[in-house]
């Protein structure tokens, strides 16, 4: 039951985001629309939603992932970020200033492309080479995004599913495709994982078999 | 002749140099309940390849969302913070380097204020690298944002309010799949 209110939730965020290049940004945008009218969203979910934690992963285009943390409240989203890198103590930092700041990105991307000799203290993603993967990692880390998140709520799905999502006119079923083909893959964490495991399936079968979305 | 002309183009390339980077916000204002795209600026930039930016706003009247590189940092790799209230750090780095004047990056804020209150945009500290990594001096200056009237009725409001109505249709359907489970 708590899934498939995740699962409205999660729509609610994403079908009304235009596409562009940014992908966290479109999502972050529509945040405040989203809470703006989450008192108009049902007591029952109001209830059910409850206090979540969510780790979104989403395989980007580029080879890169984006990882997000949301954090709910009363059926709102109190806390929309992305998941910083953990860089290993140490690494990442070209100057040897102790500090972690956008000129140690700047040399990660000038090694990149062969403008200054590769030097492995700056592969923070542990690749075996410097790209700018370490590059936006770097920066990452330089602006301090936080690594720590406990999701109750696990996603798992790519770009593509995302923007399908996004540009279609009927997104619960565009939603419903992608778990079917399991492009989009939720996994819960604790209790909540074994509700998700055995009423999961149930829950998508008879959305889809009373028409949902269409 | 020449001669002169030659000094003259060289004393202005001198001041030119001398004025360094200047990082700035314009003044800028925003509808209560609605969101606004402020320009960050810099001018005098030169081969500019990497900079730290902290900037200050009171969390009372601005929720930073977003930071966005737009035309000279179109091409640049740009990362923000925004999880502490009132300021957002920020981070950019290009290898090849940010020349001449203009808007490099867009920071969104949904503006939380009441209308006629006031917010300063400052632009606590700049620390800047040219692309051989040499640290640039840089100047900053800071404005300040203002809410005007309330914000219109957005057209996504529409989608909005469909989508409440596939919510309530869901979770009706949810609650009678438990009546029959129960049965």
């Amino acid at each position: 039951m708590k899934t498939a209110i995740f699962i409205l939730f999660m729509i609610f965020i994403i079908s009304t985001v235009p596409v562009s290049a940014d992908l966290f940004g479109d999502m972050y945008q529509k945040i405040p629309v989203y809470n703006q009218n989450a008192n108009k969203v049902p007591g029952v979910i109001n209830t059910l939603l409850g206090n979540e934690e969510m780790q979104v992963i989403i395989d980007l285009n580029d080879g890169t992932k984006l990882e997000v943390k949301a954090v709910t409240e009363d059926a709102k989203i109190i806390q929309f970020m992305k998941v910083g890198p953990k860089i290993p103590s140490g690494k990442g930092d070209c100057n040897k200033d102790s500090a972690i700041t956008s000129l140690d990105a700047l040399c990660a991307l000038r090694m990149s492309v062969g403008k200054m000799p590769e030097d492995q203290n700056l592969d923070v993603d542990n690749d075996v080479k410097v790209s700018s993967s370490d590059a936006t990692k770097i920066l990452q880390g330089a602006v301090k995004l936080s690594s720590e998140v406990n999701p109750t709520i696990l996603v798992k799905t790519n770009e593509n599913t995302v923007r399908n999502i996004m540009g279609t006119q009927k997104p619960v079923d565009a939603f419903l495709d992608a778990m079917d083909k399991k492009d989009i893959v939720i996994e819960g964490k604790g209790i909540v994982k074994s509700i998700v495991l055995s009423i999961g399936p149930t829950v998508l079968k008879i959305a889809r078999s009373l028409g949902v979305g269409t | 002749m020449k001669r002169a002309m030659t000094i003259v183009i060289f004393l202005f390339a001198l001041i030119g140099q001398a004025a360094g980077l200047t990082v700035s916000m314009d003044d800028a204002e925003g509808a209560k309940g609605g969101t606004t795209g402020v320009p960050l600026n810099i001018s005098d930039a030169l081969a500019l390849g990497s900079m730290d930016i902290v900037l200050k706003y009171d969390p009372s009247v601005l929720r930073a969302m977003t930071v966005e590189g737009k035309r000279l940092g179109e091409n640049a790799y740009i990362e923000a913070n925004g999880a502490n209230k009132g300021e957002i750090a920020i981070a950019l780095a290009d290898s090849r380097g940010l020349n001449g004047d203009g808007t490099f990056a867009t920071v969104t804020f949904e503006v939380i204020g009441g209308i006629g209150s006031m917010s300063p945009l400052t632009i606590e500290k700049v620390t800047a690298y040219n692309i051989d990594l040499a640290q640039i001096s840089a100047t900053t200056k800071g404005g300040t944002f203002k809410v005007t009237s309330e914000a219109p009725r957005e057209a996504g409001d529409d989608t909005m309010v469909m989508l409440v109505i596939t919510a309530v249709s869901t979770a009706s359907i949810l609650i009678r799949w438990r009546k029959k489970e129960r049965r």
